[in-house]
């Protein structure tokens, strides 16, 4: 399969939506935010749905990780340096495996977004334009066409993330719910609070 | 009010791409059109890649494929992943081969194909952080002097290199330089393979096990809150010295040492279009000695900074093409990839893989080395 073949599929159910106007500029607009709309519901859904056992992971790694970090401090409290190293080190190895797993499941968000914008590419380059009411030293007078796409895509995701904890549980998992717990969540939060202040 | 500041951070650096994409679009068929101006490609023959008549059309299949493997080492292995999607790039789908082929007749067209492959080893490895980094900073804390300083040496080593080396790289050196980072991740793999390494993994895995123990005794007699003292206070800041307590005990870095870490990693990672994490984490904990509640969030947050100024001179600066749809299949790819590490990665050993992905690193290292620096590879295909 190649992407020409892809894009004439994507031909057929997105290109209505560029004539919905008598005017090129407002037709373009119109189809980059249904487009924008689309690839971040399709983003939602695969990271939602197909990597929520990801998201748990990451969910679980992430209060294991701050459990180890909470516990290095306390080392560090009472000055048992050996303790606070082999704790601090145990975070990071956390850390790090927590960082990749994110990136990669991040990956599932976005591939939509890219392909849209694969898409726009192969349609659209070089015959959109809209000029800036301003110019700032450094960046261009006008958006092209995936500069629109960008930024009605991160406007629809900012949307997305406001509007999401009222219609779906995003996976949680706190540092007192890892096994082996050894704080309470308000002697964390009470920690929590003495850092903030300090 | 957090979550906030944080989602108006990320359409801030959305926005800045967004402008920096619109003068990149606007510049990249004339880009594309000049360097194929150059000669040495036959207009006759259809688009491929970058809609450069004759160049070779990605196949997708394979595309798909080879990102589930990368997406896999991520989840597996960690950063080798980036180092397995450059080889993608590079020699799977043939991109290496043609960029080559333009050596002589035209190198404009073999540097512009070299910096399009480095922006999107960029795109591909480095954007998700934006999304994964949220989450890092509603929890984590950051040394604000700390973040300052790295952060200012990763963005000028993130806008000094493609300001100095775009149009100037070629197909021939980049994969040299390739070659010797891929060495250098093999090196570090081995080591964590090491009986060594693992024994000093485990001695820390005890050794924590034990302080959690003395922690829960303590707190069953009611006596946790007298070991605590205070969290972070800076105590002094000066150009050549910032010291803070932390939890009682007090750390002290020169600022200028961040600084330097910040621009050499951001150089590097821009140079060979990687994120970069993975060293300044090390860099923060080994050689500044910070504890781990303050390097995760800085160390996310320069990844984050980097990428965006390298991603931003790349393109706005520059005018690099970049091939969207590829990429996108990929992270379709690196997603499923991703999903499937964690479950199949307990029937590998960790330090066995760790074995095998650095025996694979010296292989492309030497070979990406010696073909890059020597004009010929040393181990198979020649």
């Amino acid at each position: 399969m190649s992407f020409e073949t892809i894009f004439s599929i994507m031909d057929s159910l997105l290109l209505p939506f560029f004539g919905l106007s008598a005017s090129p500029a407002k037709s373009y607009l119109i189809g980059v935010l249904f487009l924008a709309l689309l690839a971040n519901l399709i983003g939602e859904v695969f990271t939602d749905i197909i990597f929520r056992k990801n998201m748990e992971e990451i969910a679980r790694l992430k209060a294991e990780a701050d459990k180890l970090g909470e516990l290095a401090m306390l080392a560090l409290s009472v000055d048992n340096l050996q303790a606070y190293e082999a704790c601090n080190r145990r975070a990071n190895e956390n850390f790090s495996r927590l960082f990749y797993l994110s990136i990669a499941t991040s990956a599932a968000y976005l591939w939509a977004g890219f392909l849209t914008l694969g898409w726009l590419q192969s349609r659209f380059m070089g015959r959109v334009e809209f000029l800036l009411p301003f110019t700032l030293p450094g960046f261009p007078g006008s958006f092209g066409y995936a500069g629109a796409f960008i930024l009605a895509y991160a406007l629809v995701y900012v949307l997305f993330k406001l509007v999401k904890p009222y219609f779906w549980k995003v996976p949680e998992i706190s540092p007192e719910e890892v096994e082996n717990s050894i704080l309470s969540p308000e002697e964390i939060r009470e920690m929590m609070e003495r850092l903030k202040k300090s | 009010m957090k979550n906030l500041r944080i989602l108006a951070g990320i359409l801030t650096a959305l926005l800045i791409i967004s402008l920096a994409a619109g003068n990149a679009f606007a510049a990249m068929p004339e880009k594309v059109a000049q360097a194929v101006a150059e000669g040495g490609v036959d207009m006759n023959q259809e688009p491929g890649f970058l809609e450069i008549p004759g160049a070779p059309k990605v196949n997708l299949a394979l595309a798909f494929l080879w990102a589930i493997w990368v997406g896999w080492i991520f989840s597996t292995v960690g950063a080798f992943g980036g180092v397995m999607a450059g080889v993608g790039h590079l020699t799977v789908f043939g991109l290496g081969d043609y960029a080559s082929s333009f050596k002589k007749t035209n190198p404009t067209l073999n540097k512009l194909i070299t910096d399009s492959i480095r922006v999107s080893n960029q795109w591909l490895v480095g954007f998700s952080a934006l999304i994964s980094t949220m989450n890092y900073y509603k929890m984590r804390r950051i040394v604000v002097p700390l973040g300052l300083a790295l952060g200012s040496g990763a963005v000028i080593g993130s806008l000094a290199t493609p300001i100095l080396t775009a149009g100037k790289v070629s197909l021939k050196s980049y994969i040299g330089y390739f070659g010797l980072f891929t060495l250098f991740v093999g090196f570090v793999l081995l080591y964590e393979s090491t009986p060594r390494a693992q024994t000093s993994k485990k001695k820390a895995a005890e050794a924590a096990k034990a302080f959690e123990a003395k922690v829960r005794e303590l707190k069953e007699q009611g006596r946790l809150k007298e070991i605590e003292k205070e969290g972070v206070r800076m105590t002094e800041t000066s150009p050549t010295r910032m010291s803070f307590t932390f939890f009682g005990q007090e750390f002290s870095f020169n600022p200028l040492f961040p600084f330097f870490g910040g621009l050499v990693i951001g150089s590097l990672a821009s140079l060979l279009g990687v994120g970069g994490g993975f060293l300044y984490v090390p860099f923060l904990t080994s050689v500044v000695g910070l504890p781990y509640f303050i390097v995760a969030g800085t160390s996310a947050l320069t990844v984050l900074i980097g990428m965006v100024v390298s991603i931003f001179s790349y393109m706005a600066i520059k005018g690099i093409p970049v091939y969207w749809g590829l990429i996108g299949v990929e992270l379709l790819g690196v997603a499923i990839g991703s999903y499937i590490g964690p479950k199949t990665s307990k029937y590998f050993p960790e330090r066995y893989l760790k074995i095998l992905f650095a025996i694979l690193a010296f292989y492309v290292g030497i070979r990406y080395l010696t073909k890059g620096f020597l004009g010929r590879s040393l181990l198979p295909p020649y």
